[in-house]
């Protein structure tokens, strides 16, 4: 297997000894569409802030491309956190202009091509947008690089149902196939389909990592039935 | 990288301060013309009360430039770093230390320029008040040329002596306080973080804690020093210096070495919290 990211002994303490990750293990495979699937609290947006280097990690380790977070790291994976974080007074040519002096992966025509698709205005400031379209905006430049890793936490959480099939069709679209796509989310009958594999955790452990395939077949049920199984509350 | 940085930096910023840089000069136009105005003379009340009023308006603009700069800048840091917005900000491909700089740079320079502003908006008040009240006669601008010409030779009467020393240390004190001011609000903003739930609260505690304890180091280092210095063979004849400048210029280069290394120290430590302490909510 062609490893593109490796953890080890993962662990996240935060204060009052609120532990989000334990020990986790986890090996992730270059040219593939990963679910980090989990139910609320489980651990999965810690240990994605942990390999985009915004944590410390109280224990263990995470390597990208054999590389702690940092730099290097940082220049291949393109992450799309679950809140709106660009700067609100900028334009949305001036965040293509940003994108493009940091990121050389950047594809600047992809992102006009994807911003036209979508009726929104180059010269609009992101305060003018709605909240809807900011995301959109968002996913938008994250998908315009070719990364090695695109990490995106909750992309479809808050969106219409029309704009979830957007999303997941920007996604299929653009990520280069040699590329992963890590995607975090708990609403899992909407994104199966495109899904290869699939890391079930809960309390900051890796409960199942295997493909969607596998489960359909040996265990005879969708991802989602599955999943409602396994975290039957 | 650095470079990148500072280009975006700068172009994201430059906006508020030149706004409130230009109030301040209009400010200062509008109080010194008010000497050019025959309201002082006026019998009713309103209207010398309203050019006081212009006056004092550039006095607070001067303070609300200063202030509103360095507040601006502060809020900025916190909101890039520490906030959503720094999901962008450490997310990109650089090195805590070019993070840091970027933004030690642009808040430095922009403090001192504040600085510069307020002494250029006090200078042009003055040459407005000046021409306005000077006779009409042109004797005022003969005079001002005549002045100017006895410039060299005052520079080298025993009464300037040690002036160029003077000049320099209050200039390398300025350009070091545009710094370690700047670095005083970082290094607070960034050790507030380690509040985890009260963090606005932790950095305005963290500043208020520096400006203590560096009133205290100072008190403990410089008032021995001074006895010390005082004592020396250099200062028994103090009462026979004919300037104030050989007095004041050692105390401004040690104010201003202390304020470097305390400078220097803050930006250390928040490299340090940034690179290994990070948490973003």
């Amino acid at each position: 297997m062609n490893v593109l990211a490796e953890i080890t002994n993962l662990t996240k303490i935060y204060d009052k000894n609120k532990m989000a990750l334990d020990h986790m293990n986890l090996t992730i495979p270059r040219g593939k569409i990963i679910g980090l699937l989990g139910p609320n609290g489980s651990g999965k947006t810690t240990l994605i802030k942990l390999m985009n280097g915004l944590l410390e990690a109280t224990e263990g380790e995470v390597l990208i491309n054999g590389c702690r977070p940092g730099p290097e790291t940082k220049s291949v994976i393109s992450y799309l956190p679950e809140r709106t974080y660009f700067q609100n007074n900028m334009k949305v040519s001036e965040l293509i202009s940003f994108f493009c002096d940091f990121y050389k992966d950047f594809r600047p025509e992809r992102a006009r091509q994807m911003l036209a698709n979508l009726n929104i205005n180059e010269d609009a400031k992101l305060k003018t947008l709605s909240k809807g379209t900011k995301e959109k905006v968002q996913l938008i430049m994250v998908m315009s690089r070719e990364a090695q890793l695109y990490v995106l936490d909750e992309p479809i959480a808050g969106v219409d149902p029309a704009a979830r099939d957007y999303i997941l069709r920007t996604i299929i679209t653009n990520y280069n196939e040699n590329a992963t796509v890590l995607l975090s989310t708990h609403l899992i009958s909407d994104i199966e389909k495109v899904l290869d594999e699939v890391i079930f955790i809960r309390s900051g452990r890796v409960i199942l990592q295997d493909t969607v395939e596998n489960i359909r077949e040996y265990r005879g049920k969708s991802v989602d039935a599955y999943f409602r199984e396994v975290f039957a509350c | 990288m650095l470079g990148k940085l500072l280009k975006h930096e700068w172009k994201a910023v430059w906006k508020v301060p030149v706004l409130l840089i230009a109030v301040l000069m209009i400010t200062a136009v509008l109080a010194g013309l008010t000497f050019a105005l025959p309201v002082w003379d006026s019998e009713w009340v309103g209207l010398p009360l309203s050019g006081m009023m212009l006056i004092l308006m550039f006095y607070f603009a001067m303070i609300a430039t200063v202030l509103g700069i360095t507040i601006y800048f502060a809020v900025r840091y916190y909101k890039n770093m520490f906030t959503d917005e720094g999901y962008l900000t450490h997310t990109l491909p650089v090195t805590a230390r070019q993070l840091l700089l970027n933004k030690t740079i642009t808040m430095s320079v922009w403090n001192l320029l504040a600085m510069i502003a307020v002494a250029a908006s006090v200078f042009v008040f003055l040459v407005i008040m000046f021409l306005a009240l000077a006779p009409k006669d042109g004797s005022f601008a003969r005079d001002l040329v005549e002045a100017v010409k006895l410039w060299p030779e005052a520079l080298n009467s025993p009464y300037m002596d040690g002036f160029e020393s003077f000049c320099f240390g209050a200039l390398f004190t300025v350009l070091v306080g545009a710094f370690s001011n700047t670095m005083m609000l970082i290094g607070a903003i960034t050790l507030g973080q380690m509040v985890r739930k009260h963090r606005i609260l932790g950095a305005v505690g963290a500043y208020f804690g520096f400006q203590i304890i560096i009133q205290i180091l100072s008190s403990a280092v410089f008032i021995p020093l001074m006895i010390k210095m005082a004592d020396s063979s250099y200062y028994q004849n103090i009462y026979e210096l004919q300037t104030p400048f050989p007095v004041l210029t050692p105390f401004y280069f040690m104010v201003a070495g202390a304020s470097l290394v305390v400078g220097i120290g803050l930006y250390f430590m928040s490299e340090y919290l940034i690179r290994h302490k990070l948490e973003l909510e």
